[in-house]
Formats: structure tokens, C-alpha cells, sequence
């Protein structure tokens, strides 16, 4: 049992190291290459943390190979449009000029219910207000839609508005977030007449707006 | 850049983790194969005191092995020779030579799967 814990533990902590390498991407972007990846090294960690009689070491290699091509791969990828295209397959064009290419979705194996729910995830409930969908490599649909349905910009209606920026959080849970805020964030607070461990979020924008979430009794 | 520092890294520790097995497995296998010669030719002699006593020399110099070796591959297969070598020594008490030798050769045989698991030609 304890060694059980030991292996397992182990191949927790390489396996965390491995996908952090890796980089960051939510399991729905992945591409194909990388979905192998993670599904490969989630079967290799199983298998010597249940099975005592394999030694850690052949897990552990077999994942760190993996690591290994993978970033051998990306960086192929990154440097060369031909692995890309190996590796990562091409975006398809599915709605073009708001007409649907049924030989592409044919050739891509999608259905039109496929289509329509990805239409809805993208937040289109009507197809004909498509102008273009693009079948991305990780398997989503990008949408842009025809000109009389966009949204109308600020630009479109000439409305002049400064960057509200970044929001820098000078309190958090009722702790002064740093240093360099905290005269600032007393004075708002007294300002305001509350008192630091009232506050559960204070931030302040580039505009100079301050905006307070008060902790729940 | 920091990604092929990284993949660097990654490929010397399996490049060593790789030598290291594969070095251990032939320094066990070459080793053992000097005793399990010696210990047989002492048992065909009928030399039971000496044959005796390179048992208990190859069971000590085994379990050392063992250790090492069960980091790089199947415990079951180490332990497999564990067991036939274990079995030498009251054989020999038992005067089964016959037995004795089976049990070297059956040894023998199991150490050289071990090697050839990892042996990169097959």
C-alpha cells in the first residue's frame, strides 16, 4: 500500500511537470497531436502506480519520451508549414459567402447538426446570418458573420471612449494585495468609511475608478 | 527557447536513466554468469562444501543485484531468478545435484531473457 502511495505520488508530481512543459491549453483547444499526448500519458501514469510489478522508472521514461516528441514536434510545427500541416491538419472552410460547401463538410465528416451546434456554441442561432464558418484544427467553429448582422462597433458609430485598462486589485479578501497600494487603499477606505477587513475586492482602473466588493457578514 | 532547454534536459535524463539499466543489467548478467559457471562446475565435480558456499556467495551477490535491477525492469522476471537462486544452496544441502543444476540452468536462462528484453537488435 505505501508503495502504491510512493508510485503514485511520483508519477503525480512528473506528470504535473510534463503537462506544465507542455504549455497551457484547455482540453477543447488541443490539437490532435497534443490530444494523443495527453491521453497517452495519462494511460502510461495508470499503469505502474496499480501494477507494483513494473518499476516506476518505465512510466516515468515512457512519459518523459513523450515530452520529448511532443516538444520536438512543436517546435517543428512552429518552425515549418509542412509539419504543420502534418500535425495540426488545416482550418476548412465550411460557409463561404454564406453558402454551405456540403463537399467540405462531406470531406470532413460533418453533419449539419454538427454545423448548427457549432454555430450555437459560437452564438449563432440562425444559420443564414453567417457570412463565413471555419472549421478550426481543435475541432471549433469560428464565425464571422454578414455585415447587416455584426455587432456595430464604437468605430461604426463614432464614440470616442478612453481604455478603462487593466484593473489593478488593491485589496483582496481583506488583505492590502501590495505594498505599493497601501496608502492608497487606506484612503479609500476611509473615504468610503470601511474598514480593511470589510472589503473582499477593491480595484482601481486607469480611468482612477475605484470599485469595492464588501465581505459577506 | 527555455521549451528546447527543457527537451534538452529531458533527453539526458532518459540518455542516463537508459545507459545506467542498460549497464546494470550487463554488468549483473556478466557477473552472474562467471558465478553460475564456477558454481556448476564445483557441483558436476561432486564438491558439495564448495559448491555450498558459492551458493551463499551468489544469494548475497543476487539480492545486491536485485535492488538495482528491479528500478529498471519487471520485478516479477527479477524475482523469478531470485527464486531458482534461492533454491541452489539446500539443494545442494540436499545432495540433489541433479536438481541443482536444473535450477542454475533455469537461472541462467531467465538472466539472459532479462538481457535480451532490453537488447535493442530483437
Amino acid at each position: 500500500m505505501i508503495m502504491t502511495v510512493t508510485r503514485t505520488a511520483i508519477l503525480y508530481f512528473v506528470v504535473i511537470i510534463c503537462m506544465r512543459i507542455m504549455g497551457k491549453r484547455q482540453v477543447g483547444e488541443l490539437q490532435p497531436s497534443e490530444l494523443v499526448i495527453t491521453i497517452l500519458i495519462s494511460e502510461l501514469a495508470s499503469i505502474p502506480m496499480q501494477d507494483l510489478n513494473r518499476p516506476v522508472s518505465s512510466g516515468v521514461i515512457a512519459i518523459l519520451v513523450l515530452v520529448l516528441l511532443e516538444l520536438i514536434v512543436s517546435a517543428l510545427t512552429l518552425k515549418s508549414d509542412i509539419f504543420r500541416k502534418i500535425f495540426e491538419g488545416k482550418s476548412a472552410v465550411i460557409i463561404q459567402n454564406g453558402v454551405i460547401d456540403q463537399k467540405v463538410m462531406k470531406k470532413l465528416r460533418v453533419t449539419i447538426d454538427d454545423l448548427l451546434e457549432g454555430l450555437r456554441q459560437a452564438g449563432n442561432f440562425s444559420i443564414e446570418k453567417v457570412n463565413y464558418a471555419v472549421m478550426e484544427t481543435n475541432g471549433r467553429i469560428s464565425v464571422q458573420l454578414k455585415e447587416d448582422f455584426d455587432t456595430a462597433t464604437r468605430q461604426d458609430m463614432n464614440i470616442k471612449s478612453k481604455s478603462e485598462g487593466l484593473p489593478k486589485v488593491l485589496i483582496s479578501d481583506g488583505k492590502i494585495a501590495s505594498e505599493v497600494f497601501k496608502n492608497e487603499a487606506k484612503k479609500q477606505l476611509k473615504e468610503k468609511g470601511l474598514k480593511l477587513s470589510q472589503v473582499f475586492l477593491m480595484t482601481k482602473n486607469d480611468l482612477g475608478e475605484y470599485f469595492i466588493v464588501r465581505k459577506e457578514k | 527557447m527555455k521549451r528546447l532547454y527543457f527537451a534538452l534536459g529531458i533527453f539526458v535524463i532518459i540518455f542516463a536513466v537508459i545507459f545506467c539499466g542498460t549497464m546494470e543489467i550487463e554488468k549483473a548478467h556478466s557477473d552472474m554468469k562467471t558465478s553460475f559457471s564456477s558454481l556448476q562446475k564445483s557441483v558436476e565435480k561432486g564438491e558439495s562444501e564448495k559448491a555450498e558456499a558459492l551458493a551463499e556467495k551468489l544469494e548475497s551477490k543476487w539480492v545486491d543485484y536485485e535492488k538495482k535491477l528491479s528500478l529498471f525492469v519487471n520485478h516479477a522476471e527479477v524475482c523469478e531468478i531470485g527464486v531458482a537462486v534461492s533454491t541452489i544452496k539446500p539443494l545442494i544441502k540436499a545432495k540433489q545435484f541433479g536438481d541443482v543444476l536444473a535450477e542454475i540452468k533455469k537461472a541462467q536462462t531467465l538472466l539472459c531473457h532479462l538481457v535480451n528484453i532490453e537488447n535493442i537488435k530483437n
